[in-house]
């Protein structure tokens, strides 16, 4: 009696196992397929969103032709995924519901980093970094932001630059634009200036150095849809993978007469 | 057998007990955790009475936030104040009220010495279809707002004295995704005021909060707010309300851009002052319960931060001098969390309550000198 008792319960979890076993197997069969990879392969194109009123990242010339930073970037990201691509011009505000609403395959707009988004859309590595960054010039000597104390600090007036300098208490020099914070740098009228990257690398004469980490971070990512993972993970590593052959540098060479900072990858 | 099933539950009865005691302290422990007191009756000072903002603080779930925000506000120097009170909200089952909410909003706002303009609006579930938003009414639903309104207007009485009904009628996506109905506004603002002055006749009911648009060629997704106005006025909308909500954003142009029909800037207030003179109404006053300038580093229709900070100051200035203009309010003070998009541009204060710099040099603009 023990030993048939013994032997039901093996059978048991026998069945048990056996049924975990097969539903593990029926899940991954029923695992929604990633239908834009799948067109992709087809020999479709890779849809790209963008809000072409934000140069140098996207802008239309003269002939109503996208073109920019990000513009430049998705073709490099399509050539190495080895798809044609096509652009899609929807409004900053439209530009995740045209990805969830399959009207788009990814966004490259200088889309700034949304964490309340995460759970809905998935984000690629940072490829810009366009947060509050510092600006000295090259011979200044200003080792971190721990010495800003004391020190004649240029900002916009309004700015974030402005607001993070009355925040910390600085000795704030305000400007009508950042362009003329960084002036004021460049001439010694000021000792540092608090910016925006983008800015900064557009803006800033050749003897200013721009120095990173940002005191504010605002990376600029690609929004891929939940429902396309094995574009998003194409998009990931061939992102990676531009960055390695220097194809960042090549870009940002081409569109900002500085180098701005290096997005910091995550961990 | 009695003595066993006593023994029995008398040990759960002591498995069970401290738990639900504990319940209960739980219970009562939040309780006291989000309470946060009044404080005293505080007055705002400032150089300009007329000078105010619009609050979002209906989707603002913590007490000291909702105090907090209100503090700010008066010691910017604002004595008036724009909120949202959502129907759907109140009265999220048909006749039954919950007004926790706003009274917490109210009683801190009138604690802080500022005078609140309600804005009511957003249809509940109930009240509508299915499949439509929120802003979709139909006319046999009208009698349901103007009970609502009328309830709030009981409720607030003596706390707060301005209403405004509806908002944005003239675009469509304020009136339901439909098109744009001048008349069945007016209807709806006949029934909501009957019932709101029948209960509360000292309250100042404001009609129109109209979007300031051109209107498109159609006439679909909105209507321009001068026509619109000019419609309301011909179906019989003026004995209907006491005042006239406008919105008043001057997008690219500075406060003193000339008024154009052709263009959205700040003075267009004036046209819509214009046709209310026309209409014989000049006696009334107009609220601007919403206005202002955006900084958007990328949005083609905003300034610099540099010239929203002297463009607000300046159109506060403009308010102050306008004999008809009741109040300026400014759009938006804060979000309870970051929007990520355009409209956290437009705000004075970010969701963790640290002042931006136009919120500082606004308050220095009106607390210099200021007295109560």
């Amino acid at each position: 009696m023990k030993r048939l008792l013994t032997d039901r319960r093996w059978l048991w979890m026998g069945v048990l196992g056996g049924a975990l076993l097969a539903g593990l197997v029926v899940r991954g069969w029923l695992r929604p397929q990633d239908a834009t990879w799948a067109r992709l392969q087809g020999g479709g194109a890779l849809r790209v969103a963008l809000d072409p009123s934000f140069p140098p990242f996207e802008s239309l010339d003269a002939q109503g032709q996208v073109q920019g930073f990000d513009v430049d970037l998705a073709r490099a990201l399509a050539q190495r995924l080895g798809v044609p691509v096509t652009f899609r011009a929807i409004a900053f505000d439209g530009l995740v519901d045209a990805v969830l609403a399959d009207k788009a395959d990814v966004v490259i707009s200088a889309f700034p980093l949304d964490p309340r988004l995460s759970q809905d859309v998935h984000y690629s590595p940072p490829y810009f970094e366009a947060g509050l960054i510092w600006v000295t010039r090259s011979d200044s000597g200003i080792a971190s932001p721990a010495a800003f104390a004391g020190l004649r600090v240029a900002v916009e007036w309004g700015s974030e630059g402005d607001a993070w300098a009355r925040a910390q208490g600085l000795t704030i020099d305000r400007h009508e634009s950042a362009g003329a914070a960084l002036q004021a740098v460049a001439v010694g009228e000021a000792d540092v200036a608090l910016v925006d990257a983008v800015t900064a690398a557009l803006d800033a004469p050749k003897h200013l150095r721009l120095h990173s980490p940002p005191l504010v971070s605002e990376p600029y990512v690609m929004v891929v849809s939940p429902a396309a993972p094995k574009l998003a993970q194409m998009v990931d590593e061939t992102l990676l993978a531009l960055r390695t052959v220097g194809v960042w540098e090549q870009l940002t060479q081409r569109y900002f007469p500085t180098q701005p900072p290096r997005p910091e990858l995550p961990d | 057998m009695l003595r066993h099933r006593l023994r029995i539950l008398g040990i759960h009865l002591l498995l069970v007990l401290p738990a639900l005691a504990a319940l209960v302290l739980a219970g009562w422990w939040s309780q006291q955790r989000v309470q946060v007191p009044l404080g005293p009756q505080r007055t705002v000072l400032t150089t300009n009475r007329k000078a105010g903002v619009h609050t979002r603080l209906e989707n603002e779930v913590e007490p000291w936030k909702i105090k907090r925000t209100l503090e700010m506000v008066r010691e910017m120097g604002t004595p008036w104040v724009v909120e949202y009170f959502p129907w759907a909200f109140s009265e999220a089952r048909r006749g039954r009220y919950d007004w926790s909410h706003a009274d917490l909003v109210v009683d801190h706002a009138n604690r802080q010495g500022l005078t609140v303009i309600a804005r009511l609006g957003l249809v509940p579930a109930w009240a509508r279809p299915a499949d439509t938003t929120s802003s979709y009414l139909d006319p046999e639903h009208y009698a349901d707002f103007a009970r609502y309104a009328a309830a709030f207007a009981a409720h607030f009485q003596g706390r707060v004295q301005v209403i405004i009904l509806w908002n944005e009628p003239n675009l469509s996506l304020e009136w339901g995704y439909r098109r744009p109905d001048p008349e069945g506004y007016v209807a709806l603002l006949r029934q909501t005021a009957t019932a709101v002055r029948a209960v509360n006749p000292q309250v100042q009911l404001l009609a129109g909060a109209l979007a300031p648009t051109l209107g498109d060629a159609t006439g679909e997704l909105g209507m321009s707010d001068l026509a619109f106005l000019q419609a309301m006025y011909d179906a019989g909308a003026a004995p209907y309300f006491d005042a006239l909500a406008a919105h008043s954003y001057g997008l690219t142009f500075p406060p003193d851009d000339p008024p154009d029909a052709e263009v959205i800037n700040f003075r267009r207030v004036e046209l819509l002052r214009q046709v209310m003179v026309a209409n014989g109404d000049a006696a009334k006053p107009v609220f601007i319960t919403e206005a202002g300038w955006n900084d958007h580093p990328r949005w083609t229709r905003a300034v610099r931060p540099a010239q929203r900070i002297r463009y607000t100051i300046e159109a506060y200035e403009m308010a102050k001098q306008w004999p008809w203009v009741q109040s300026l309010s400014m759009w938006a003070f804060r979000y309870p969390w970051p929007e990520h998009n355009v409209r956290d541009y437009y705000t004075f204060v970010t969701p963790d309550l640290q002042p931006k710099p136009i919120y500082l040099e606004v308050q220095r603009a009106l607390t210099a000198g200021a007295g109560p």
